[in-house]
C-alpha cells in the first residue's frame, strides 16, 4: 500500500517536469524511431526541427536519446539555447560533436532574439556544414520567424498525450521512485481523474508540465494529502477544491465577468469538456462576452481578456504565434482557445 | 486660503520640513523605520525557511519596493544567510541591457562580496574559506589582512568581468549553483536570491530574465536548503514568470495595508521637529485615511485624497485653524456646506 508519507517524500520526484531528477523514460517508441533516421539522414547544414507545444518532453526525449546512445550527440554536452546563440555565438563553433541541439526556439525567448538566433544557426549551419537539432513551440511554424533557416526536417511522430500514455509514465516513474515491482495507477489516483488531466480533445496541446506541476502542489497541501500512513488516493473532488481555492487568480471585473459567462458556457455545451474539437476563436468568444453584457471592442476584448486568460493559463492556445516581421507585435498565444486543465477541473 | 493654512498648520505642529501626509519613500539607509505587521513579516519568514522558491505578489502601487528592502534588511542580519539582491524596478532589468553572462557576473561578484563579509565577522571551517579566496598561508600575511586586501580588490573589480574572474578563479571555475552549494556544504550557509520586479514591464524582458534564471538553475543538483529564491512582484509579473518558467512556487498574496496599518506608517516616520515626545496621532486622526480608503488607489493616491480632505478642511480664516485636525471637523464642515 503506498501511503500518504510514501506520496509526500516522493512528490518532487514522481511529478517532477524539470531535469532536476532522474526520471525513467517511457513510451515514445515512434518518436525514437523516426527521429533516429531523420538524425542518421541529416545532410550537412541541415537542422532537424522538433516543434511542439510548451513541456510535452521534447527536451526529455533528445536528453534521453543521447544518453542511451541512439542519437550521435556527446553526452553531458549543455544544450545551445537560441537567445545563448545571439549573446555568445563562439557557443556554436564550442559545442561537441557534429550535430549542434539547439532549445529553447519558443515563446519564451524574445521574438527579436528569435529571428536573430536563428538567423545565426542557419548561417553557420551553412558555413561549417555542420547539422543540428532545433527544439522549439509552434513559433517554428512561422515562417517570420525560422524562414531564414532554409534546410529543415521535421519530426512528425512525436506523439499526443493520451490517457494511455500519460497512465505508463505515471506507473513507471511510482515503480522507480518507490522501488515496486507492480503497481498499477489506479491504487493512488482515481480513473476519472485520468480522464480529466488527459481528455482526447487536448491531446495535441496538453503538457506533462501542466499535469504534474497541479499534482505536485496538491500533494504538497496538507489539507488534501496530509504527512501520515493512510492509504494515498488522489481524486478529482482534492484537484477540483484544489483550483477552486486557488487565489493565485486575481481577474478584474471585466475579467471576472467573462470567467463566469465562459464557464457556465462550457458547461451547457461542453460538459467535461467533450465536444470540443478545434478550439475557439476570438469571434465566438467575443460574441460570448458581448451576449454577456461586456462592453469591451473586438481588439480591447483580445487585449485585456483574452490573452491575459492566455497568460493566467485559463485558456491554452493551439495556434502558431504570430509575428509578421521587424516592428510588428508578437503574439505569443493566438487562438484557437481550448480551456485548460485548470479551468476545467474547476468547473465540474 | 486653505493651501496656505495648510502650510501653515504643518508650521504649528513641527511638519513645515515634510511632505505631510504623503508616505516617506524609505532607502536602504531608513527602511527599519518601516511600520510592517509582525504577523506579514513572519508569514513571509516561514515561507522562506520551509521553501526553496517563495513569491510576494503585491498589489502595484502598494508598497513593495519598501517591502522589499525591508525584508532584504531582515535577511542581511541574520549571519548564517547570504543575500544577494536584485532591484529590478529601479531600473527596470537593466534597461533591458541584461545578458545571461552579465548577470551571471553580477550574481558571482554578490556572492563574493556577501562570504567575504561573513568571513570577516565569523569563523567559518578554515581550509575552505582560504579555498574560495585562494590563500596561501606563507607567514607573510595573515588571513585577515589577505581578506582586506581582498576586499579592496573585489571594489575594484566590480564592472569589470575580466578582472573578477582573473582575481577570484574560485568564481570562474564553479558555477553559481555549485558555489551555493559549496557554501552550504563547508559553512552552513545559505543563499538567499532577492529579486524586485518591476511594476510594468515588457513581457520580453520578464521572459527574458525568466529565461536566464532557468538556464542557470533549471536541472542542476543543489541541495535544497542551499538555496532560496524569492520574488517581489506583482501578479501580473509572476504569471508572466511562472508561464515562462513553471516551478513549485510559495504562493504569498501580500495583503494589501489596512487604513489603520497606514496610519500607523505615518506615525513611525514623521516627527514634529518641535517635540520629540509627540506623534503624528497627537494632530492628526486616522479617519481622515479611513474615510478615502479604496483599495483600487494606489497609496501615494490614496494620500493624495487625504491631502485633499486636509486642505478643504482649512478653509478658514487662520486663527480657526486647529492643532489637531479631526474628521469631526471635516464632516461638521461638509454638512454645513450641504445644507
Amino acid at each position: 500500500m503506498i501511503t500518504n508519507k510514501d506520496l509526500k517524500m516522493c512528490n518532487e520526484q514522481i511529478f517532477s517536469y524539470s531535469a532536476a531528477y532522474q526520471v525513467p523514460f517511457f513510451g515514445r517508441e515512434d518518436a525514437i524511431e523516426e527521429m533516429q533516421e531523420l538524425n542518421n539522414n541529416l545532410k550537412p547544414a541541415e537542422t532537424l526541427v522538433i516543434s511542439q507545444p510548451l513541456g510535452t518532453g521534447k527536451t526529455f526525449l533528445v536528453n534521453y536519446m543521447i544518453s542511451s546512445g541512439k542519437l550521435d550527440v556527446p553526452t553531458g554536452a549543455s544544450f545551445l539555447t537560441v537567445r545563448g546563440i545571439t549573446e555568445e555565438p563562439e557557443s556554436m563553433e564550442a559545442f561537441p560533436g557534429d550535430t549542434l541541439v539547439v532549445d529553447e526556439a519558443d515563446i519564451k525567448t524574445p521574438v527579436k532574439k528569435l529571428v536573430k538566433g536563428l538567423g545565426m544557426l542557419a548561417e553557420y549551419l551553412e558555413e561549417s556544414s555542420r547539422k543540428a537539432i532545433l527544439l522549439g513551440d509552434y513559433s517554428l511554424k512561422n515562417q517570420n520567424i525560422s524562414g531564414e533557416l532554409k534546410k529543415t526536417v521535421s519530426l512528425l511522430k512525436f506523439g499526443d498525450m493520451d490517457k494511455v500514455f500519460l497512465k505508463g509514465v505515471l506507473e513507471e516513474r511510482f515503480k522507480h521512485f518507490l522501488d515496486l515491482k507492480e503497481f498499477q495507477i489506479e491504487e493512488v489516483m482515481e480513473e476519472e481523474l485520468l480522464d480529466y488531466l488527459a481528455p482526447g480533445w487536448m491531446k495535441s496541446v496538453n503538457s506533462f508540465r501542466g499535469i504534474f506541476s497541479l499534482l505536485q502542489q496538491v500533494v504538497a497541501n496538507e489539507k488534501y494529502v496530509r504527512y501520515n500512513g493512510e492509504k494515498a488516493f488522489l481524486t478529482v473532488e482534492m484537484v477540483h477544491d484544489f483550483l477552486c481555492n486557488d487565489d493565485n487568480l486575481q481577474l478584474d471585473t471585466e475579467q471576472r465577468k467573462f470567467f463566469e459567462l465562459f464557464c457556465e458556457y462550457m458547461k451547457e455545451m461542453y460538459p467535461k469538456g467533450s465536444g470540443i474539437t478545434t478550439g475557439f476563436k476570438v469571434e465566438e468568444l467575443y460574441d460570448l462576452a458581448k451576449n454577456g453584457g461586456i462592453n469591451k471592442n473586438l481588439q480591447e476584448f483580445t487585449e485585456d481578456i483574452l490573452y491575459p486568460f492566455a497568460t493566467a493559463d485559463l485558456l491554452v492556445s493551439t495556434g502558431v504565434p504570430e509575428y509578421e516581421g521587424k516592428g510588428s507585435s508578437f503574439i505569443r498565444r493566438p487562438a484557437p482557445y481550448v480551456p485548460s486543465l485548470r479551468l476545467l477541473l474547476s468547473l465540474m | 486660503m486653505s493651501k496656505s493654512n495648510f502650510g501653515y498648520w504643518k508650521e504649528v505642529v513641527g511638519l513645515e520640513e515634510y511632505d505631510f501626509p504623503h508616505l516617506i519613500k524609505l532607502d536602504e539607509e531608513n527602511v527599519h523605520l518601516a511600520r510592517i505587521a509582525q504577523s506579514r513579516v513572519s508569514e513571509i519568514h516561514k515561507a522562506i525557511a520551509t521553501n526553496r522558491l517563495v513569491d510576494i505578489q503585491v498589489q502595484p502601487g502598494w508598497g513593495a519596493t519598501t517591502l522589499f528592502r525591508y525584508m532584504a534588511d531582515n535577511v542581511k542580519n541574520n549571519k548564517l544567510n547570504l543575500s544577494v539582491l536584485f532591484d529590478f524596478e529601479k531600473d527596470n532589468f537593466q534597461d533591458g541591457d541584461l545578458s545571461q553572462k552579465n548577470f551571471i557576473f553580477q550574481v558571482k561578484w554578490k556572492l563574493a562580496n556577501g562570504i567575504l563579509d561573513i568571513m570577516l565577522t565569523h569563523s567559518l571551517q578554515e581550509c575552505y574559506m582560504f579555498e574560495v579566496f585562494k590563500f596561501e598561508d606563507t607567514g607573510e600575511k595573515p588571513w585577515r589582512a589577505y581578506l582586506r586586501e581582498k576586499r579592496r580588490e573585489l571594489n575594484e573589480c566590480m564592472g569589470n568581468s575580466k578582472r573578477f574572474y582573473g582575481s577570484f578563479p574560485f568564481f570562474a571555475d564553479m558555477e553559481i549553483t555549485e558555489c551555493v552549494d559549496y557554501f552550504l556544504k563547508n559553512f552552513q550557509i545559505q543563499t538567499i536570491f532577492m529579486y524586485l520586479f518591476p511594476r510594468e514591464a515588457e513581457e520580453d524582458d520578464v521572459l527574458d530574465f525568466t529565461g536566464i534564471l532557468k538556464n542557470i538553475f533549471d536541472g542542476k543538483q543543489i541541495a535544497p536548503a542551499a538555496i532560496r529564491e524569492v520574488f517581489f512582484l506583482t501578479p501580473n509579473m509572476f504569471k508572466m514568470m511562472k508561464q515562462c518558467y513553471e516551478r513549485p512556487y510559495m504562493n504569498i498574496q501580500y495583503q494589501q495595508y489596512s487604513a489603520a496599518e497606514i496610519y500607523g506608517m505615518l506615525v513611525n516616520t514623521y516627527r514634529l521637529s518641535d517635540n520629540t515626545n509627540a506623534t503624528i496621532s497627537d494632530v492628526f486622526e486616522q479617519d481622515f485615511i479611513s474615510c478615502v480608503y479604496d483599495k483600487s488607489l494606489t497609496l501615494d493616491e490614496i494620500m493624495k485624497q487625504v491631502e485633499t480632505e486636509i486642505i478643504s478642511i482649512l478653509e478658514c480664516e487662520k486663527y480657526e485653524v486647529p492643532y489637531k485636525l479631526t474628521i469631526e471637523k471635516y464632516n461638521k464642515k461638509t454638512e454645513v456646506e450641504n445644507k
